[in-house]
């Protein structure tokens, strides 16, 4: 059976789904498996969310979590929308 | 000097055009705008950049446009001259400014190496005098008319084939524009595929907004 590879975009929709399933804040780990994803990529790309302002690394107890920002929020509202708009113009998404 | 036919009664129409094609192409440009600032994809800027800078385009189309509609019903208003005037000068911004908005369009649909060369510097603005400009108005919408016809044949959606007809719609608009110093006519069956074009651009609008 062939499988689509999930572009960026959707790795970091499944990424941030699964901060907001786990109630907005989520350990490490919980986005690894939530998301499907390994150690290196997984560091990439809680980069990348953090550089991008849609989630912020916050401290619970001495532990290490990644709390979703509005604007990370906003991102899975509109994802349906920024896929639409890019792939009536072939923009790879 | 050039002639462009116009028939009477489209004075004023075509100015309406021009305002709704500078609406849709604003809204586009929007929307493109809030993609890109979400994604950072530099092809979605170069969508915002593309739309934006073709209202502009239009912008300066339908005031030049109305100017001769409004002034056309003064008996001593004469069209043709042999001066540069205010109507030169609005249509001379259009051609120009247009072609940039073509270049953007180009930039989005070219590959990531490529669009690091300074594209701007090959595009020859000596061409950017009526008839000439939309012979290559219509060469440099050939590329992204090819693009989306691809996209759409790939992907078989709608929203594809509407992004196609959009391109089009343009690009014919140029073609017919060639011929509008031949008959009149042609003036108006070539802003009618303008419109129609950005119509079909409105119809994506609705749909990326029903999302």
């Amino acid at each position: 059976m062939k499988h689509k590879r999930r572009s960026k975009m959707h790795i970091l929709l499944d990424m941030l789904m699964t901060i907001e399933r786990k109630g907005g804040t989520a350990k490490p780990t919980h986005i690894l498996y939530g998301a499907n994803l390994s150690h290196k990529r997984l560091k990439d790309y809680l980069d990348f969310l953090m550089e991008k302002e849609f989630i912020e690394e916050v401290d619970v107890k001495g532990r290490q979590y990644y709390r979703i920002t509005a604007k990370g929020s906003s991102f899975i509202r509109e994802f349906e929308k920024i896929e639409e708009l890019s792939s009536a113009f072939g923009i790879p998404f | 000097m050039a002639i462009v036919l116009i028939p009477r009664w489209f004075f004023g129409i075509d100015s309406l055009f021009y305002i709704a094609a500078l609406l849709i192409g604003l809204a586009t440009a929007f929307y493109a705008y809030k993609v890109h600032s979400i994604t950072g994809k530099r092809q979605h800027f170069y969508l915002f950049m593309g739309f934006t800078v073709l209202s502009v385009a239009f912008l300066s189309l339908a005031l030049t446009s109305s100017y001769i509609s409004i002034n056309a019903m003064s008996p001593e208003f004469i069209i043709y001259n042999t001066t540069f005037d205010i109507m030169d000068f609005g249509f001379l911004m259009y051609y120009i400014i247009s072609m940039v908005a073509y270049m953007f369009f180009i930039m989005m649909y070219l590959p990531e190496e490529k669009k690091k060369k300074p594209i701007f510097s090959i595009l020859p603005w000596w061409f950017a005098i009526f008839p000439f400009f939309h012979m290559l108005s219509v060469l440099m919408l050939a590329f992204p008319v090819f693009r989306s016809f691809i996209n759409w044949h790939d992907t078989k959606t709608r929203s594809g084939l509407a992004v196609f007809m959009a391109f089009a719609g343009i690009g014919m608009f140029h073609v017919l524009s060639f011929f509008t110093f031949f008959k009149a006519t042609f003036y108006v069956i070539a802003n009618v595929f303008l419109i129609l074009g950005f119509l079909s651009l409105l119809a994506v609008l609705f749909r990326v907004s029903r999302r």
